[in-house]
């Protein structure tokens, strides 16, 4: 039981996150609370990755065996693909929520709200 | 934004003691990327951040004058022109693009001649430049959110 | 269709957890990603590009192509909030009187 709980619980807390992150989208009003739950969103997404990236007993990818004797023992560290493709995804993840709030400032100077349904009804007249 | 808040043990603890040593500790970040955990992306988050609590500290009109709006923008070009460079080098060599085994690194250290020290270089022109882009873009974009209130 | 969604979510939330019940277990070795992607970057990182972090070898030397599109993603990220946010304030400016 605490050993299925142990190898699933990665996912399940993705999966729960998710869905914040779409209800914070969906659910309400303001835009401001949308790009925060694009943030969960995004989280979520790098949760995964990094989780799929563990291996048991191993450790950081650092190849020390480089510039000394032997060989590294693949088995010996965690895999860092996923590592490499969250790197970027993070930087690019603050790229994209600088750029949302920054429209979001536009909005707000061009129609005095950041409600979504009073946004709405402006637009249609 | 947020204006300049005067008290001695902020500007003392923040300035003069945060600030060199996170800029450091990101050059360390950066110059050990290719050793030990580290790398242009999280160098250039590590160096956002102290520039980012000198606007803090100093508030947003005198903090960005340090580092002034237009040298953000010459900053974040000057990176993807290093990283282009990186990418061009080679090229020039006689390899494919961003193939880096033959940059003439002959100045570099004793393994000079040897692929893996021109990798080395490479790699490490790589992150040098995204580490530049990395600063200033996210200096750029916390300055424009930040002053954009005052007019 | 907002009495819904809480529905939806759910049925969502129930559905990726069953899902899930198909994907790998947390750190298992037999995972596909660590049999067979891991081993050939480690080994390709000690034979050819000789340095001793994996991730910088692989974010600059195997997969420096993506990087430059994501260093050109942030540079293009910084120059859109340039041009919203200088744009929109200069606009009020030059006719005041509207």
């Amino acid at each position: 039981m605490i050993d299925e709980i142990a190898a699933r619980f990665p996912y399940w807390a993705t999966a729960v996150l998710l869905v914040v992150g779409l209800y914070g989208m969906m659910g309400k009003r303001s835009l401001v609370k949308q790009v925060i739950g694009l943030s969960i969103f995004q989280s979520a997404i790098i949760l995964f990755f990094i989780s799929g990236s563990l291996l048991e007993g191993a450790t950081i990818p650092i190849l020390y065996s480089v510039h000394g004797e032997g060989h590294a023992n693949p088995d010996d560290f965690v895999n860092p693909l996923p590592h490499v493709l969250m790197l970027t995804a993070i930087v690019v993840g603050v790229a994209i929520t600088g750029v949302a709030l920054s429209f979001l400032v536009s909005i707000y100077r061009e129609f005095g709200t950041l409600d979504e349904r009073e946004l709405l009804d402006e637009v249609r007249g | 934004m947020n204006e300049r808040y005067d008290s001695v043990i902020l500007h003392f603890i923040a300035r003069v003691f945060l600030v060199p040593l996170i800029i450091v500790f990101g050059i360390y970040v950066l110059l050990h990327g290719e050793l030990s955990p580290g790398g242009g992306f999280q160098a250039g988050a590590i160096v956002a951040a102290a520039l980012l609590l000198v606007r803090l500290t100093l508030g947003n009109r005198q903090g960005a004058l340090r580092i002034p709006q237009g040298l953000l923008i010459w900053l974040a070009c000057i990176g993807l022109g290093v990283y282009m460079f990186g990418g061009i080098l080679p090229l020039i060599l006689g390899d494919n693009f961003l193939d880096y085994a033959r940059i003439p690194v002959e100045w570099y250290n004793q393994f000079a001649g040897e692929p893996r020290t021109a990798r080395s270089m490479g790699i490490f022109i790589i992150e040098v430049g995204v580490f530049f882009g990395v600063v200033a873009v996210l200096v750029l974009i916390y300055d424009l959110l930040a002053g954009s209130s005052r007019q | 269709m907002r009495v819904l969604m809480f529905e939806f979510l759910a049925a969502l939330i129930a559905l990726l957890i069953w899902a899930s019940a198909d994907l790998p277990d947390r750190a298992d070795p037999l995972a596909p990603a660590n049999q067979h992607l891991s081993p050939e970057l480690t080994e390709l990182t000690e034979s050819e590009v000789v340095i001793p972090n994996l991730v910088s070898a692989i974010l600059a030397d195997f997969r420096s192509y993506d990087t430059l599109g994501e260093t050109f993603v942030i540079f293009t990220a910084g120059l859109a909030v340039l041009l919203v946010l200088q744009v929109s304030r200069r606009v009020p400016e030059e006719s005041p009187d509207e």
